[in-house]
């Protein structure tokens, strides 16, 4: 075969390269297509409720059967596929993975008390509780009112799994605000202003009632810890 | 051969390395580049999903969207591929007054449907969705942004090639252009089909 050939050969390619689909299976598939987004659209109206599973199955159906119908992806040459299937699943790989990683669908509240987030909860428990009776040192400060209300719970402990995801580690703040200094957002920074804080939440922000979570003894505990952190009154 | 090839190439349309027509080679190409930012795009979206609850920093997704406006455009789009499919079906067959109906009319849905996005957004903006206001306002008008931006594209393109049908210069509209365009409006509809399950639909679900 010469060059001459191949060139004529490859000139006219576009004209017989894959047999055209028919008008009525494009009309097959438009159908198809319209009764899927009826489907879809379900949950919008309140008709019905659709999982999140479903609907990205949907989806993904509709997606396919428009390139592999309308944009010829499937009956034409294998070499488009080769470019194009490659870079899909890599785009989708990456929305994927992201989605994942950011929690795209975990509700914020969900996400207030998740905690062990970049593994802060390994690290080791700062020495805060003071065994009763022997108040003596550190707890000079916080006194008899400290010691009065000692709980059997490890306030740092409740701290670290629960707080320090809007907190910050060192409970110098974050998403949520600084609780180290001496500026307090919500009440004055007295043991009972800061234990409304934890039982009632803050509205309007990802400070949610922890009664129900923790518990009165933590609540106590955690409450203790924050007014020992150098901010309390 | 090779020198043979490089001759043609001086007067003519190099000759196709793939066997296949290079315009429609690299469309495809252009078409896996175009998906790797609208792939980035709802990354970035999706990452950002539901963290302005966190701060209390409104409006959120479901505060604004539009069950009816979001219905009634995603069918309009998904028509209009079907319009245009019919478009490249038609052409193929010769028949040049289908091509022209066909093309016009999913010209004219694919304005009507950036028509839509015009007013979501005048809408949203009004409501207080603001470009720099929250996560949800960069991250939405961005990505819907992008996927306007490549609709009035293609109607524009679409409109060019029905007018060239009208001009003398018709014989440039052959099969293989208007094939490309189509590749190009398919495209965007199927961006359209991600973005409307993972923008609005999974707001209503999860």
């Amino acid at each position: 075969m010469s060059g001459h050939d191949s060139h004529a050969h490859a000139g006219g390619h576009d004209e017989h390269e894959h047999k055209p689909t028919s008008i009525s299976t494009y009309l097959g598939v438009a159908a198809v297509l319209t009764v899927l987004t009826v489907i879809e659209i379900g949950p919008l109206f309140q008709w019905y409720n659709l999982g999140p599973v479903p609907l990205l199955v949907l989806s993904v159906v509709k997606f396919a059967m428009v390139v592999f119908i309308f944009m010829h992806l499937g009956p034409d040459e294998p070499i488009y596929k080769k470019i194009f299937v490659p870079s899909l699943l890599l785009a989708g790989l990456m929305v994927t993975v992201m989605m994942l990683l950011f929690g795209s669908f975990t509700r914020a509240e969900q996400m207030a008390y998740k905690g062990p987030v970049l593994g802060y909860v390994a690290a080791p428990p700062p020495k805060v509780e003071t065994p009763e009776g022997e108040a003596g040192g550190d707890a000079a400060a916080g006194g008899a009112e400290q010691v009065a209300a000692a709980p059997a719970v490890d306030g740092a402990e409740v701290f670290k799994t629960n707080c320090v995801a809007c907190h910050g580690p060192e409970a110098k703040g974050g998403v949520g605000p600084n609780l180290t200094d001496a500026e307090w957002k919500n009440g004055s920074g007295t043991l009972a202003d800061i234990e409304t804080t934890l039982n009632k939440g803050v509205t309007g922000t990802a400070m949610i009632s922890w009664t129900p979570i923790l518990g009165d003894e933590k609540i106590k505990a955690v409450a203790l810890y924050v007014h020992s952190l150098g901010g309390g009154k | 051969m090779s020198s043979d090839h490089s001759a043609v190439s001086v007067h003519e349309h190099p000759p196709p390395s793939f066997g296949v027509p290079n315009l429609k080679l690299a469309f495809w190409l252009f078409l896996a580049s175009d998906c790797m930012l609208f792939g980035s795009l709802i990354a970035t979206y999706l990452s950002y999903r539901g963290k302005d609850q966190l701060f209390g920093n409104g409006p959120y997704p479901l505060d604004l969207f539009s069950v009816e406006v979001t219905t009634i455009s995603t069918f309009d789009l998904l028509m209009s591929s079907v319009t245009m499919v019919l478009a490249v079906a038609a052409i193929q067959r010769g028949n040049m007054f289908q091509t022209r109906l066909w093309l016009g009319l999913t010209a004219l849905l694919g304005a009507i449907f950036v028509g839509f996005q015009g007013y979501e957004f005048t809408h949203f903006y009004l409501e207080g969705l603001k470009l720099q206001g929250n996560l949800f306002g960069s991250t939405f008008y961005v990505l819907t942004g992008f996927h306007g931006t490549h609709v009035t594209l293609g109607v524009v393109w679409l409109l060019l090639v029905l007018a060239t049908t009208f001009t003398k210069h018709k014989n440039m509209v052959t099969h293989l252009n208007v094939e490309v365009a189509g590749l190009y409006w398919h495209f965007v509809d199927i961006v359209w089909i991600v973005i409307f399950t993972l923008v609005y639909l999974m707001e209503y679900t999860v």
